[in-house]
């Protein structure tokens, strides 16, 4: 969507003390608006406030930076007197679907050149100061607005500027902008920038083919190297193991050697045990023989000992008989000495007196003790007990027995002996001393052996380190050197393709351009010419040279209204061709014209402009009448400016309808 | 043109010239043209894959 203005706020600008928010809104069945003012009541000024606001330069073709010590003519003197140092300028519009609000302000101090602001919102975002000249240039650049706010003064110089040498090429690249051939050169300087840069890498790169070509060469000959050192360290290896294999089986043998020796010194250690053990033996035997000489009556122990309880028994019987015969021996005492009277021999009281059957009991007491006297015989035999458990020997077998089992453990031990013996013996009799230090001094030869290959493959590693430094460098050299080259080549390749290309587009974008805007505005001439008949069309050269064209050729001579007319038309096919749409300010446009191409301008030419056309025109070429009477119902906006108190300093502006 | 550069000119697609002159369009306002080099600088990557591939191809 194109650029649109919705209002104008001033404040001490020109004339004018204060204008709050000027509508501008147009729509497509009501495109246009009319700002009517006499000269010098402030038309202009309305239109430098627009181009301030914008660009900060009220006029055409001037900086910033230019125009800032001049900004003080358009500060209103009024309020000036009054103490007012702050002059502003607001526009709203709309672009892209956004919202734009843009604020130039400028603080008059003294007499120094104002301190100027500006202010751009865009949907209420604050754009950066830096970025606001940019934002406004995409939009609607400065170059471009030379065409489209358009000051009448510029119109009536237009055709003469065009056809000027010393304009010329300022117009052409303002029609160019307009066209948007700058994006296209812009571009192209770019790329043409980037192509001199390849260019020169690679120009350099070419420079190092020489020294890439050597680092292959050295790279060459560090293979062969590699391959030699390769060859080479193979064949030690080879040797290495060899030698290492014949070490294992010396080392090998030499184990076995010392398990023979170790089985030298178990033999000697046998034959010492064997040696004890049979000492041991006999002693053993010995002692067994001398307890079978000792020990003869042991085996008829078992007999004595029937025999031995049997007398015990019989003994033990006889002894209880006595035991029976001294208790009766003592009743007779008791009963005696009862008869006889006295005291008892063991209390020691004295007796009762004897009883008749105390007698009896004597007599009874008596004839027990004979009988029991009389079974009693020889009574018990002790002596003949003490001998048989004399003679009966349990130690002696136990002890025999002891003996046999350590007797038999030494049996066993000194048959191990031997036999592990026997098997030494035999796996020392094939190794004779000889043949063990011959394997001594093999093992001392493969070691040396050995240690001399290890080295010999050290010396290799240091080498094969030389090589793959020498082979890192001359590689990275390499790389460095002609790695990248189909990169740059590739590169350098699309620069130039590119640029080539860009240039043919800007050609071919350029030519249809200008045939396309020759057209429009040879259209545009023949409906803006009161007679049409005479003209063949407006010629536009490759150089934006702008000739009219009758039926004698180019070159056509015309008033300076026909100029007037064959600026207005490039103006509206520039409008057509340009490639940012956007409103069409036009000071004073008609002044030149009489009313029959005033009406042709306004009914034919500026529906042609879009959406947006604001017209500052005084009653000499538009009357409010004549405006509503050719422009009717498509007049959107209309004011006019006023001079309220006669004073040349201050306007006003109010709406006519 | 294809003379001038031979069988690469087909690694150059409609869609890389489109994007040249879109990127020269986006950037026709800005001051500063580092936006504008650095997306053509991607533009010329992509191209450059594509030359260098069909150059193997060719080879």
């Amino acid at each position: 969507m194109s650029l649109q203005f919705e209002s104008l706020s001033l404040k001490n600008f020109g004339p004018y003390r204060k204008i709050d928010e000027l509508s501008l809104r147009t729509d497509l069945e009501a495109p246009i608006v009319v700002i009517h003012g006499e000269n010098t009541l402030g038309k202009t000024s309305l239109f430098r406030a627009l181009r301030w606001c914008l660009y900060g330069a009220p006029e055409a073709g001037k900086t910033a930076s230019e125009s800032a010590r001049g900004l003080t003519n358009y500060m209103n003197r009024p309020a000036q007197a009054d103490g007012e140092s702050d002059m502003q300028v607001a526009i709203k519009f709309t672009a892209d679907g956004h919202q734009f609000h843009l604020t130039r302000t400028a603080l008059f101090r003294n007499d120094a050149a104002p301190s100027v602001s500006a202010d751009l919102r865009v949907d209420s975002q604050v754009i950066q100061q830096a970025s606001i000249d940019v934002e406004i240039g995409r939009q609607l650049h400065p170059q471009i607005s030379e065409f489209f706010l358009f000051d009448g003064e510029l119109l009536r110089d237009f055709y003469d500027r065009l056809n000027s040498d010393r304009e010329r090429d300022l117009l052409k690249r303002s029609i160019e902008s307009v066209l948007g051939i700058p994006a296209l050169q812009l571009a192209a300087r770019d790329i043409r920038t980037m192509t001199d840069d390849v260019l020169e890498r690679q120009t350099k790169a070419m420079k190092n083919q020489e020294n890439a070509e050597a680092a292959q060469k050295r790279l060459r000959e560090l293979k062969s190297r590699q391959e030699s050192l390769d060859k080479d360290r193979a064949e030690i290896e080879a040797v290495r193991r060899k030698a290492q294999s014949d070490l294992e089986d010396v080392n090998e043998r030499i184990a076995s050697v010392e398990e023979l020796k170790a089985d030298a010194r178990e033999m000697e250690m046998l034959e010492s045990q064997i040696k004890g053990g049979e000492a041991e033996r006999q002693q053993v035997a010995e002692e067994m023989r001398k307890l079978l000489a000792s020990g003869w009556l042991a085996p008829a122990s078992t007999k004595l000992s029937v025999v031995l309880t049997r007398v015990a028994a019989k003994n033990d019987a006889a002894q209880e008989k006595q035991r029976e015969i001294q208790a009766a021996r003592g009743r007779v005492d008791l009963l005696q000495k009862q008869l006889q009277g006295g005291t008892c021999p063991t209390c020691h009281q004295e007796l009762p007196p004897p009883e008749t059957a105390t007698q009896q009991e004597l007599t009874d007491a008596k004839a027990k003790l004979q009988q029991l006297t009389d079974e009693a015989g020889n009574g018990p035999d002790l002596p003949r007990e003490r001998r048989i458990r004399a003679l009966i020997d349990t130690d002696t077998i136990r002890t025999y027995q002891d003996k046999q089992a350590q007797f038999n453990k030494i049996i066993a031990a000194q048959y191990d002996r031997k036999r592990r013996l026997s098997t030494i013996k035999d796996r020392l009799k094939d190794n004779d001393a000889a043949k063990i230090r011959q394997l001594g001094r093999d093992q001392e030869r493969l070691e040396r052996a050995i240690v001399g290959y290890s080295n010999a493959l050290r010396g290799y590693d240091e080498e094969q380190v030389k090589i793959d430094s020498e082979q890192k460098r001359a590689a990275n050299a390499l790389r460095k050197l002609s790695g990248s080259q189909p990169t740059l080549a590739a590169e350098a390749y699309f620069f130039q393709y590119v640029q080539e290309l860009t240039n043919r587009t800007i050609g071919r974008y350029r030519e249809r351009t200008r045939t396309e805007v020759e057209r429009t505005a040879t259209e545009m001439f023949m409906k803006l010419i009161r007679d049409s008949e005479g003209y063949d069309g407006i010629q536009i050269g490759s150089d934006y040279r702008v000739d009219l064209v009758g039926k004698r050729g180019p070159a056509m001579k015309t008033s300076e209204g026909g100029r007037q007319l064959i600026a207005l038309s490039l103006i509206g096919a520039l409008k057509q061709a340009a490639v940012r749409g956007g409103p069409v300010v036009l000071d004073s446009p008609l002044a030149r014209l009489d009313r029959k191409h005033r009406e042709n301008v306004l009914l034919r030419w500026v529906p042609e402009l879009g959406t947006q056309a604001i017209l500052l025109v005084q009653s000499g070429e538009l009357t409010e009448q004549q405006a509503h009477e050719i422009m009717g119902s498509r007049i959107g906006q209309e004011y006019r400016i006023l001079r309220p108190n006669n004073d040349p300093e201050e306007a006003i502006i109010e709406r006519t309808q | 043109m294809r003379n001038q550069y031979g069988l690469a000119i087909e690694s150059f697609l409609q869609d890389d010239y489109e994007q040249l002159i879109k990127l020269a369009w986006r950037y026709q306002f800005d001051d500063d043209r580092s936006k504008y080099k650095r997306e053509l600088r991607e533009l010329q990557e992509h191209a450059s894959e594509r030359i260098l591939a069909r150059l193997e191809l060719n080879g």
